[in-house]
């Protein structure tokens, strides 16, 4: 379900190499280390690692940015603050975070 | 002193102010309350991560609840660019839609890249955003902003920040003369008789942030430019008399002049 509410958005990338995950895997143990494997977002240019799959609002409550007045873009399409719950993350997204600050 | 009305909201003032280059949020509050602005840029960027939890933010000091936030798109070279942040600004604003474009050339002059603000402008329309737009003195420009459908344009007077003044009356003037919507000179005054000068020329209104924020008395200039703003659109709506060139006309009666003391016979 949160696979699906995230593909109608974004398409899927590629990993952080450029190449996409073999699409069979070799054995048990390699599944295992797939579903173990950390991934990594960039957060408003800063690449950092997750252990497991998140979702932007658990994403910003590890951020201690919940409840903040913020906008959220992911790979260049803003996120609406009501799918926070149900969008979730993938490998490689590239994550904005923005606030109001003083300009002209 | 009639209202400005910007997509159809009345403002009393005519001044709009930025908050960038302040102190603290002390004094960008102090000067914004001196200014008697209504409608208050702000800029969108990326947050702190990991060091943002009880930051103070632009918000609580100037609260939407009693201004109305224009968020800006400064910073941005690209149509795409100035487009995602005022979809983010929208977001963070509650769907507030009333925005400030401005699409830059280069760093040095942060002269407006007008083929990417119509771009931008365009693109904002359609998604339902009511586009103020700093572009060039252009009146063709101005006018095509117009036609896009934005519901202000707001040239610059001369480069941001730089203080120089207007430079470019009689542009501004064609603008004036063909803008079915407001006009409002963004960029470039520099002190009160400045702003004066762009609301007798006819200006809706002025924007400005560096004129005041980088004033010795930031707070003290804010006041004198909501008087010269004021001034300045009394003395649009009064009329100026017609210049005379090469020829004075006495203030007081010509008659009834005394006549020159006698001088006594030695």
């Amino acid at each position: 379900m949160l696979c699906l509410a995230r593909t109608q958005r974004v398409p899927r990338r590629l990993n952080s190499t450029g190449i996409r995950r073999p699409a069979r895997l070799d054995s048990i143990f390699g599944l295992l280390l797939l579903l173990a494997s950390q991934f990594t977002l960039q957060i408003n240019g800063v690449n950092q690692v997750f252990e497991s799959g998140l979702t932007v609002s658990q994403l910003l409550e590890h951020l201690s940015l919940s409840g903040k007045k913020i906008a959220v873009e992911c790979n260049g399409l803003l996120i609406s603050r009501s799918d926070y719950t149900t969008f979730a993350l993938a490998d490689g997204d590239r994550l904005e975070i923005v606030v109001a600050v003083g300009g002209g | 002193m009639n209202a400005l009305y910007i997509a159809e909201k009345a403002y009393s003032s005519r001044l709009l102010v930025g908050t960038g280059k302040y102190k603290d949020f002390a004094e960008t509050k102090a000067a914004i309350e001196a200014s008697g602005a209504q409608i208050v840029t702000v800029a969108i960027r990326r947050t702190n991560i990991g060091q943002s939890a009880n930051e103070p933010n632009i918000l609580d000091a100037i609260p939407p609840s009693r201004f109305t936030i224009l968020p800006n798109t400064a910073g941005c070279y690209s149509a795409d660019d100035a487009v995602r942040t005022l979809r983010l600004a929208r977001e963070l604003l509650d769907g507030h839609d009333l925005v400030k474009l401005e699409v830059l050339g280069d760093p040095q002059t942060l002269y407006p890249n007008m083929p990417e603000t119509l771009i931008a402008a365009k693109q904002l329309v359609k998604e339902g955003f009511k586009v103020m737009v700093y572009c060039s003195d252009d009146p063709i420009l101005a006018k095509q902003l117009e036609e896009i459908g934005c519901v202000a344009v707001m040239p610059l007077a001369s480069l941001i920040g730089s203080g120089m003044g207007i430079l470019n009356p009689w542009n501004l003037q064609i603008i004036i003369a063909n803008a079915k919507v407001p006009v409002l000179v963004d960029a470039g005054v520099g002190t009160a008789s400045d702003a004066a000068i762009a609301m007798e020329l006819g200006c809706d209104g002025v924007l400005m942030n560096t004129a005041i924020a980088a004033a010795k008395d930031p707070v003290l200039m804010a006041s004198a430019m909501k008087k010269a703003v004021e001034a300045g659109r009394e003395a649009f709506l009064a009329g100026r008399m017609p210049k005379k060139l090469y020829s004075a006309s006495p203030s007081s009666p010509v008659d009834g002049v005394i006549s020159a003391a006698k001088k006594s016979a030695v």
